[in-house]
């Protein structure tokens, strides 16, 4: 039944405490699409996307992956997914090839594919020339090229991934979304979210914007940003708050 | 200028109290912080009372009140030295490039830093500490005045020598490495002082020392030629009607002072500009034992998750200090200390330590999944049966048994030669190796139930993180080694025969390793059940509680 569809969410909620983080989110997501989740800060995107990936037990909600349930069977979902998670770390005190292969073998993978994929994938990720160079001593970039090369290497139907371009330069920016623009050509799914407009309108089929915990806008790039910039209609969507005339007036005069 | 100069001082005071208070706030570490600060105050408070007291006891002996005052002023010469690799990452006011964007001078930023250090805990005591001398040695005008003077002069030296440290560190000191150091640093400070009474002891008995004031002449003769024993001579010298001598001493020190302020201001500036370690891209080299932890652990999951904390052992300070700690303070505490009371040789039944150090050191896993933090969820995200669990918690225990193992075999041997109790060898480790496979399978029930964060950012060797979940996790701890003790009750049977049959005591050895292998296996099958439900749970925990 879920033939067409990687990812189908429904009535997804979190509350910590007082704060709904989440507050009921539904998101289909399409077979091999590049789907973008756009929301300001502290709009419910982690959270969102740590109930997806098996990471934060939802208060109430379905998530399906790959028709299978997560949170019912949480074990064969996994087996379906990538994940780079975002504030969350990473055995730091491993070096690159070491924590390839850790996570090679956490997923049960072979010791020869574990080697013969890690050696490509940190090739690719430009990562080689950090050597045995510890992880917790790379930079911000290098720790999200090095995530999204762990959250590869079992080759997953569908990849959720968590603000991947934050702080990363442009060449490996470039080289990444080739990566995954391949990636998705081949009929597998990548859910990532950002703040980077122009990125999500270049890369993404399709886009959700959520604020405040819900999805207040999903659809085609191009169906929902009609002739204007995806920006626009994202400030337009969430609400730009004014600051007040008369604030900041001495700025700048001399 | 002189304007300038006083309005820095007063931004240095303000920043630093500031500071002060913030630090007693409320807010995420706020406990760990309180607690830093209020022992902090209390050791200070302590060690000037302790010196003053001591001081005027002896105030009869005067040559004893030197030797105790030279030693205290090494001590505190001594613990600035250490202070600012410890408290580096902490204190605001030690890093000079902090105030490198600010519009100040050399000069400001001198006056800024100098202000900084010498308000606070520890330089109330060390004035409170040095001035003790006053109350020792000081008789009649001048010598009370030649005291004080020394006091302000080992104020000043003691803040010189950490200033210097401080600058000529700075770069080390705020990359990871450098924190790292401070926290094996603190650890070796702490621990220290658990093995500073067998080693006065040993020391005592090796230099034929009868009495306290002996021991405290050997150990203070070398330290007169050091310029804090320089310094706390001075009064005597005065009383023996040596005044110039003792002035000449005191300058000499003064001088001393002097050129570390000039070497203190070179490295200030120097520090300012220069690129610092973070920064530098930094090839490590891969010593043998990870390829050696890689070939001695099993393939698979298992073996990726032993070699794994095997590795972090060796990288991370913080494990090696919780471990450390954790095995060795019950050690000390139990046996050792017990064993050498009585100051005649320990008796043969201490190689029974071996018992306490595998007991605790089973118990090393407790908070695993604290330690890793947030990087837990790699584990729960790629698994993907219950036995993945499983293997998640026998790769945990599996690194446990191999460091404690080889530590236990190690202690028993070194106090059956110690006290000739090898008799008592099989038995006790048979118990060992039971006890310490129950306890490891246990600690794995106390990491999924009762896990509680460490902070992410390791600046203190004891941030424990949640202060109350610490406690009580570590209460759960102790209540589950009882319990382990309690299943290991049978093997009891055997070891109270063992102390007189030999006989039974190679059967305890025998039996001991698979009684608590074939227990500990049931343990963690429960436990393995319990990490696979509670994976976010556990997760949750971490990223909440995270400081």
């Amino acid at each position: 039944m879920d033939g067409d569809v990687a990812v189908h969410v429904r009535g997804l909620r979190k509350r910590f405490g007082h704060v709904t983080a989440v507050a009921g989110v539904d998101l289909t997501v399409p077979r091999g699409a590049f789907f973008g989740l756009v929301g300001p800060n502290g709009a419910g995107k982690t959270t969102t996307l740590s109930m997806l990936t098996g990471l934060l037990r939802p208060d109430s909600g379905t998530v399906r992956v790959g028709g299978v349930d997560v949170w019912s069977d949480p074990p064969r979902a996994k087996q379906l997914m990538g994940v780079v998670p975002e504030g969350l770390r990473l055995f730091e005190r491993l070096s690159g090839p070491e924590l390839l292969s850790f996570t090679g073998r956490l997923r049960g993978l072979p010791q020869e594919q574990i080697a013969g994929r890690s050696r490509e994938l940190l090739h690719v990720f430009g990562l080689q020339g950090a050597g045995d160079q510890l992880v917790v001593d790379y930079s911000t970039g290098m720790r999200k090229k090095v995530s999204l090369a762990c959250a590869l290497l079992h080759n997953p139907a569908i990849l959720f991934l968590d603000e991947p371009f934050e702080a990363v330069d442009p060449v490996s920016a470039r080289t990444m979304r080739d990566v995954l623009t391949r990636y998705t050509a081949r009929g597998n799914t990548v859910v990532f979210s950002s703040h980077v407009m122009e990125l999500v309108e270049r890369l993404c089929d399709e886009v959700a914007i959520i604020a405040a915990g819900r999805v207040v806008a999903a659809g085609e790039v191009g169906d929902l940003r009609g002739d204007r910039s995806l920006e626009d209609v994202f400030v337009d969507v969430v609400g730009a708050r004014g600051w007040g005339q008369g604030a900041l007036e001495w700025l700048g005069s001399r | 200028m002189g304007a300038r100069g006083a309005g820095v001082v007063g931004l240095a005071l303000a920043l630093r109290l500031t500071l002060l208070r913030n630090s007693l706030r409320s807010g995420p570490g706020a406990a760990q912080r309180q607690f830093g600060v209020i022992v902090g105050a209390f050791a200070g408070a302590g060690l000037a009372l302790i010196a003053v007291l001591l001081l005027a006891v002896t105030r009869h002996d005067q040559v004893f009140a030197t030797n105790t005052a030279t030693v205290l002023f090494t001590g505190l010469a001594l613990g600035w030295v250490v202070l600012p690799i410890i408290t580096f990452a902490t204190d605001d006011l030690l890093d000079p490039a902090r105030l490198s964007l600010l519009p100040l001078t050399r000069r400001d930023i001198a006056t800024l830093l100098v202000t900084g250090s010498l308000v606070g805990v520890a330089p109330i005591a060390t004035v409170l500490t040095a001035l003790s001398l006053v109350v020792g040695v000081g008789h009649g005008l001048l010598s009370v005045l030649v005291a004080m003077l020394a006091a302000l002069v080992e104020l000043a030296l003691c803040v010189t020598l950490s200033r210097v440290v401080a600058a000529a560190l700075s770069g080390l000191l705020r990359s990871r490495r450098g924190r790292d150091i401070g926290i094996a640093l603190t650890t070796l400070v702490a621990l220290s002082f658990q093995l500073l009474n067998p080693l006065l002891q040993h020391l005592q008995r090796r230099s034929g020392a009868t009495s306290g004031a002996q021991s405290l002449a050997a150990l203070a003769g070398p330290l007169h030629w050091t310029p804090p024993g320089l310094l706390a001579s001075t009064p005597l010298l005065v009383r023996q009607g040596h005044a110039a001598d003792a002035l000449l001493r005191l300058l000499a020190v003064a001088a001393l002072v002097a050129c570390g302020v000039v070497l203190w201001e070179r490295l200030v500036a120097r520090s300012m500009i220069r690129v610092d370690a973070a920064g530098r891209r930094r090839r490590r080299r891969t010593s043998l034992s990870p390829r050696l932890i890689g070939r001695l652990l099993p393939g698979g999951r298992t073996g990726a998750v032993a070699a794994k904390d095997l590795r972090y052992l060796l990288r991370d300070p913080r494990r090696l200090t919780s471990q450390l700690i954790g095995v060795l303070i019950p050690s000390f505490a139990i046996v050792v200390g017990p064993a050498y009371s009585g100051g005649s040789r320990p008796g043969t039944w201490a190689v029974f330590v071996v018992v306490v150090v595998a007991g605790f050191g089973g118990l090393q896993g407790s908070n695993r999944f604290g330690l890793d933090g947030t990087s837990t969820w790699v584990l729960i995200a790629s698994q993907t049966s219950r036995r993945d669990a499983a293997r998640d918690l026998a790769g945990g225990d599996l690194a446990t048994v191999l460091v404690i193992a080889p530590l236990t075999v190690a202690a028993g041997l070194l106090v059956a030669w110690l006290t000739g109790g090898w008799s008592y060898m099989p038995p006790a480790l048979g118990m060992a190796a039971a006890l310490l496979l129950v306890a490891a399978a246990s600690s794995s029930i106390v990491a999924v139930q009762a896990p509680y964060a460490v902070p992410d950012d390791p600046r203190n060797a004891f941030s424990g993180g949640a202060a109350g979940r610490g406690c009580a996790s570590g209460l759960l701890a102790l209540a589950l080694l009882l319990g382990a003790v309690v299943l290991c009750a049978p093997l009891l049977a055997l070891l109270f025969p063992a102390l007189h049959h030999a006989g039974y005591g190679w059967a305890l050895l025998a039996i001991g390793p698979v009684y608590g292998g074939a227990l500990g296996l049931a343990l963690r099958r429960f436990a393995a059940q319990q990490w696979q439900h509670r994976g976010p749970e556990v997760l949750q925990t971490l990223v909440s509680t995270r400081t």
